[in-house]
């Protein structure tokens, strides 16, 4: 069994697709070669539509024209909603319009070039998610106040999402976009993929390890970025400061989109809320707190 | 509570979505995976057709090609890596047939499968006809600067005898062949087309230094490849504006990566700092 591996940088992180394959028939190279070239090619369009960084991005152009209905793409709309839909889930405790609280809090930095970056939109000090009006029927957003969407946890598990489908018919893969990832089919060994968890004070070690197939697994911690005050880059909504209950949060889930927004959405409502609102959704889970104590999140049926 | 009523949906909720944004774009690409996945015969292309593909390949390396479904996000993939930028003008065997396949689709009776192992890259386009942004998208180009793609294979006892380049032209229209990628046919023109370069069979042994920009600042790094591996991995610089000592476990985590405990790691969000980029540069002058 043979593996090839693809990286790449996108989304301010290190991308890297593994492909398993015994089969070195010319058209099996192809094939994979091709897959692979349009799962990057996803990760690169995402990226352009949805970066807060970029001033020519779909997002920010939307956000630059607030108080009127904005027709905008499939792949932006379903983001927004997307998004949206969490914020209500989880009562604000996720909010996609926590642009301008972020850039407060100095993650404002093109991580292409360093500059920092004063987007042109002046956010209302109240806006929240409840100002963002979707029309399915003509995929038109509104927003109702001026505001700057932060879509960085749904669009990098949407870009993922978009590249396991393209890898799909690879059967056995792996796509790792800076520790959120989703596996196809089984590893090298035949056995479903083993994803370590990693240990929110000890970088080079797993806490746990997870045996995943034909699934997505994200973590959310406050271990990664720093913002200038040292609190991490998950902001409870409702607070206005780094949420420090939990020292990370890894949610299982068909979809990378999904499991991102989750861990993210249980990492900002801490440890109680947070476990009760991922067995609710119906998502496994793992929920480490800065004492390091391991709680599992065991999906549950709803209704 | 009203929130009781929200609550299991989202998601299926997520999983509609990707599917809708999946399904919105590269419509024909899926159709073309799927063929590859029900191991379709493939076609052999005449000569005259590679040489009207490889001419409308060239084209679309410079210009978009318009969207012919409405709403549909045109198919047309970019591989916009810092490899490609350098080859620009030269055929680029890393993108994807099926753009072409597209627009081989409104000119022509349906085809299976085109097989292009050379291509341009073309550029992607956002939703054309609903965007809000009007220009086409030239932004892969700036990711281009920091991102090189690394192509590499793993060390593995096989790799050495799968002496195969990337993409190759089909020997004949049997896909089952499972022969060594042989000689071409001399029909297919497209052969005539700058030799695609093979992905590396490994790493080339050696010392290499890569450098890496972020919003933190430069980091230069420093690794060692021996056997295909990476056994050395070293800060030769650090220019970043917070003190390196929270990037001072990175290294270990290159090395540690390849320990045969786990497949993969999930983590916090590991951003694209400057030694991310600095091995990834690091990496691609070792093939």
């Amino acid at each position: 069994m043979e593996q090839y591996l693809h990286s790449f940088a996108c989304m301010g992180t290190v991308v890297t697709m593994q492909v398993l394959s015994s089969d070195h028939s010319a058209n099996r190279i192809r094939q994979r070669d091709e897959s692979l070239a349009r799962a990057t090619a996803w990760f690169h369009q995402v990226e352009q539509c949805c970066s807060r960084f970029d001033a020519s991005s779909e997002l920010q152009q939307l956000c630059s024209a607030p108080q009127q209905p904005v027709t905008v793409s499939d792949l932006l709309f379903e983001c927004v909603q997307f998004g949206v839909a969490v914020a209500r889930a989880t009562n604000g405790a996720f909010d996609p319009t926590v642009g301008t609280q972020m850039e407060r809090r100095g993650f404002n930095r093109d991580y292409r070039t360093g500059a920092l970056m004063h987007h042109s939109v002046v956010a209302h000090e109240h806006a929240t998610y409840r100002d963002v009006e979707l029309h399915e029927g003509n995929r038109t957003i509104t927003l109702h106040k001026p505001l700057q969407l932060d879509l960085g946890a749904i669009a990098k598990g949407l870009a993922v999402d978009m590249a396991a489908r393209e890898l799909r018919a690879l059967a056995n893969f792996m796509i790792d976009a800076g520790g959120d990832l989703y596996v196809g089919g089984l590893n090298a060994e035949g056995g479903r993929w083993k994803v370590g968890i990693r240990h929110p004070r000890a970088r080079d070690q797993h806490i746990h390890t997870f045996h995943v197939s034909d699934a997505s697994v994200c973590t959310s911690g406050d271990y990664e970025r720093t913002a200038n005050d040292g609190a991490g880059h998950i902001l409870h909504a409702g607070k206005n400061e780094g949420a420090r209950e939990l020292a990370s949060v890894t949610v299982l889930a068909p979809s990378a989109m999904v499991a991102d927004a989750l861990a993210t959405a249980a990492f900002a409502l801490g440890l109680s809320a947070g476990r009760t609102f991922l067995e609710q959704q119906g998502v496994d889970g793992l929920l480490i707190t800065p004492e390091l104590e391991l709680l599992h999140a065991r999906s549950v049926r709803v209704e | 509570m009203s929130n009781n009523r929200k609550t299991g949906h989202l998601v299926a909720l997520g999983s509609a979505a990707v599917v809708a944004v999946y399904g919105a774009g590269f419509m024909r690409t899926a159709a073309a995976a799927e063929r590859f996945a029900q191991q379709s015969t493939d076609r052999v292309l005449s000569p005259e057709e590679a040489e009207v593909i490889a001419e409308m390949a060239n084209q679309m390396g410079t210009s978009v090609t318009a969207a012919t479904d409405t709403g549909a996000t045109p198919s047309v993939t970019a591989q916009h890596t810092a490899r490609s930028e350098k080859r620009a003008g030269k055929v680029d065997a890393t993108t994807a047939t099926v753009s072409l396949k597209a627009v081989a689709d409104t000119a022509t009776p349906p085809r299976r499968t085109l097989l292009l192992p050379s291509v341009a890259t073309a550029t992607v386009l956002p939703n054309a006809a609903n965007s809000v942004t009007s220009a086409p998208a030239p932004a892969p180009t700036k990711a281009a600067s920091v991102a090189s793609s690394v192509v590499v294979r793993s060390a593995s006892p096989t790799a050495a005898s799968a002496t195969t380049p990337a993409i190759v032209a089909p020997p004949n229209a049997t896909q089952t062949s499972t022969s060594a990628p042989a000689p071409v046919p001399a029909t297919a023109t497209v052969e005539e087309a700058p030799p695609v370069p093979a992905a590396p069979l490994k790493w080339k042994d050696g010392g290499y230094t890569g450098y890496g920009t972020s919003r933190h600042g430069d980091i230069e790094v420093y690794l060692e490849t021996d056997g295909g591996r990476i056994s050395y991995v070293k800060i030769s610089q650090c220019l970043t504006q917070y003190s390196c000592s929270w990037i001072k476990d990175l290294p270990g985590q290159v090395l540690a990566r390849q320990g045969p405990q786990v497949d993969a790691t999930s983590g916090a969000t590991q951003s694209a700092n400057a030694f991310y980029y600095a091995v990834v540069q690091a990496l691609s002058k070792a093939k």
